[in-house]
């Protein structure tokens, strides 16, 4: 099976006993598979049934296997960290979007809890092989690559692959074993533990926030790769699959599929533009004027081959497309909203043909297009600012250059030079450049910001500085709410004319509806479905709590559902906590730039959010969280969620 | 002389029924001349600014979009992307 490749060992099975409650029997595989890398062991282990009911599954079973089995403060490239790669109960069966894989460990981008969601076919697949979750431990004493096929575990040598790109490495895996095999890889950035590496798959689908890449990289894994063709229990087969068919009509039928899925999440962009909420020139201001030449209608007329869907897609956002540029030619799926705003508005690269490229350099090297949009435009605004010189870069690093971007990344996944310090992530950057530079390091915990600005949206902003991995956006997307919310402009709720006290009512009501949606979102990331058929086109949930029925078994409606993401939401505010020294109000407040700087153009001019009308809402959320003015969770709202 | 009146079956998408509850049901508007999708917009006292766009006969269209016949239109609000 192995083709030419060397192998390095079967790995024999260790079964370990459930030690809490009786296996789960309908919807999930059964069982978790422990890899102890650093010893070439296999433990499996029953899904227990206590984990199931108080965390369903994706999302939760990442957070609680972390919390239990991740030693307090561990270096989170070191041995004693670990993956969990976790599917939920409605991952590949018969029902839209179930392509989902969660993957999750403490992050070298912030220290304390990460995870970053996937689409495509590899969590299915790792269904259909077995297993609802796979958990890496310790590290391999050179490069390696898991095979799982059907139960059978091999590890491999990969030596052979170091330093290719993800792209090509998942390409030649799959001529050596197959294209039956799924498979999951990292890119040079990865192996070099940067700490924005992901972790890709299918091409262009990637696990990209919160540095989980470099994770995989520390451990010596360079992929993955899973053949499955099992079976999957359903309590009920025959309403499983009506209910399945029946939600695939619903999408195609729903008003709304045909517009929103020709463009995918590109469609956003004029709207944010618009609005004010752009990302452009490393956050400085909020309106690029170029917006029109690298939006969804760009990609459709410049770069687009097919639109691509995941496993169970009616509604493919992804847009397989070919770019040319100077600098060279390649396919690469995408680029999606988020990389058009980092890449295209933060580092100012004004064609969408340039954005594709960086996109697909990105890809290759392994490297989060989020981050490495926010970290290239943080080194081209400290260049302009003659915080770093020619001599510190090796070359003349402009805002909007491509050849600077390349420049930029090729050296930050082979750890070169300036390269070296950058992978590091735009946090611990600032604190080596100094000079000010801290100021418009745009991250939240030390995870970079993603694709909107937030001076003119208070609502949004306090979704970025609570979320838990980070400032990341799909943990709860409250923009919608703040312009629709608004007057003229959201700002008129807190900035304009303000002279004396600010109303206390125009900040009332935004904590909770951030609240409401970090439980409501991340619910997705838990059952492991896309939400995309839900939040673009209005999928109604009670589609879900009937089909979970039909599978598992268990009757569960959505706000019950929502009260185990909110159990979720308060474990890992305690995995930062355990991992993040001192951690707490502090790691919630956004750069100085959105504090202390007024956007100086677009239709937002002259707007921030000023430390104490944050303290408000971040006073707020607290305590409707049951936290204490501190941020942390206080013992009776632990002792009500059931968490230690 | 009777003046040709337009009908507009106005939809909202999901994101918009939460932020406009009351407007969450199908609207049936009567037009006694064309108006774009803006003006159409400002009459229903929507703020202009959540609107991305309409889907009218299976496509996206901007708010300049002219209606100048009977028309069924969905109103689309802007979703996260990536």
């Amino acid at each position: 099976m192995c083709g030419g490749m060397s192998k390095r060992c079967n790995l024999e099975k260790n079964k370990v006993g459930s030690l809490e409650g009786e296996p789960m029997k309908h919807g999930y595989a059964g069982k978790i598979l422990y890899l102890d890398l650093s010893n070439e062991r296999v433990y499996e282990r029953d899904l227990p049934s206590n984990l199931v009911e108080d965390y369903l599954g994706g999302r939760g079973f990442v957070a609680r296997l972390l919390y239990e089995e991740v030693p307090k403060r561990v270096h989170p490239l070191g041995p004693k960290n670990q993956i969990v790669i976790s599917t939920g109960p409605l991952t590949g069966h018969f029902l839209p979007g179930s392509g989902k894989t969660h993957f999750g460990a403490i992050s070298p981008a912030t220290g304390g809890y990460g995870d970053s969601n996937m689409g495509g076919h590899f969590g299915p697949t790792l269904k259909y092989a077995g297993y609802d979750s796979l958990v890496l431990r310790g590290r391999a004493d050179s490069l390696s690559l898991i095979i799982i096929d059907n139960g059978e575990v091999e590890l491999v040598d990969a030596e052979k692959w170091k330093g290719v790109g993800a792209l090509k490495t998942e390409k030649g895996l799959k001529e050596e074993l197959g294209e039956d095999f799924e498979i999951i890889t990292i890119g040079p950035a990865g192996e070099n533990e940067v700490v924005f590496a992901c972790i890709s798959h299918d091409f262009g689908r990637q696990a990209g926030r919160t540095g989980v890449g470099a994770v995989m990289g520390s451990k010596n894994i360079k992929a993955i790769a899973i053949r499955g063709s099992g079976g999957l229990p359903l309590y009920d087969e025959k309403k499983a699959f009506d209910k399945g068919r029946e939600m695939f009509q619903v999408c195609f039928e729903k008003p709304g599929f045909k517009a929103w899925t020709p463009y995918g999440t590109a469609s956003i962009t004029n709207w944010v533009n618009e609005v004010g909420a752009f990302p452009t020139k490393n956050f400085q201001t909020s309106y690029a004027p170029f917006h029109r030449a690298i939006n969804g209608e760009a990609i459709i007329q410049k770069l687009l081959v097919t639109h691509k869907g995941c496993f169970g897609c009616p509604t493919p956002c992804g847009k397989y497309g070919f770019t040319k540029t100077p600098l060279g030619e390649a396919y690469v799926e995408g680029p999606e909203y988020e990389s058009i705003a980092t890449l295209g508005g933060s580092c100012l690269l004004e064609t969408i043909e340039e954005v594709a490229y960086a996109n697909y350099i990105c890809d290759e090297l392994g490297l989060d297009t989020i981050s490495a949009g926010v970290v290239a435009s943080f080194a081209m605004e400290s260049y302009e600012k003659s915080i770093l010189s020619k001599k510190d870069v090796g070359i003349e690093l402009e805002f909007g250059s491509l050849e600077g971007f390349v420049y930029l990344m090729e050296r930050v996944a082979k750890r070169e030079g300036i390269g070296d310090i950058l992978a590091q992530g735009v946090r611990h950057t600032a604190r080596v450049f100094g000079e000010g530079s801290e100021e418009f390091a745009i991250h939240v915990k030390g995870l970079e910001w993603s694709g909107y600005e937030c001076r003119n949206a208070p609502g949004m902003m306090l979704a970025y500085m609570t979320a838990d991995v980070g400032a990341h956006h799909n943990r709860a997307w409250v923009l919608g709410q703040d312009v629709a919310g608004s007057g003229s402009s959201v700002h008129d709720l807190l900035t304009e004319g303000r002279e004396g006290e600010i109303e206390r009512s125009t900040l009332e009501g935004k904590a909770q509806k951030v609240i409401h949606l970090q439980h409501t979102r991340p619910l997705f990331d838990v059952l492991g479905v896309c939400r995309l058929q839900s939040v673009e086109i209005g999928f109604e949930t009670h589609h879900y709590e009937e089909a979970f029925q039909y599978i598992t078994g268990r009757t569960m409606n959505w706000e019950e559902m929502c009260h185990t993401t909110e159990r979720i939401w308060n474990l890992t505010r305690l995995i930062n906590q355990k991992h993040i020294e001192g951690f707490g109000r502090e790691d919630d407040y956004p750069p100085g730039r959105f504090m202390r700087e007024p956007i100086p153009s677009g239709p937002n001019k002259g707007r921030f959010l000023p430390r104490e009308d944050l303290d408000r809402l971040l006073d707020e959320y607290y305590l409707l969280r049951g936290w204490d003015e501190n941020g942390l969770p206080k013992e009776e709202t632990l002792e009500k969620m059931g968490l230690p | 002389m009777k003046v040709p009146k337009i009908k507009v079956r106005v939809f909202l998408s999901g994101g918009l029924k939460e932020y406009y509850p009351t407007l969450a049901q199908e609207q049936m508007i009567t037009l006694k001349e064309p108006l774009t999708l803006l003006e159409l917009i400002e009459r229903i006292e929507i703020n202009p600014k959540i609107i991305l766009g309409a889907e009218i006969h299976g496509k996206l269209e901007g708010k300049e979009y002219l209606i100048e016949e009977d028309t069924e239109l969905l109103l689309l609000s802007p979703m996260a992307g990536g």
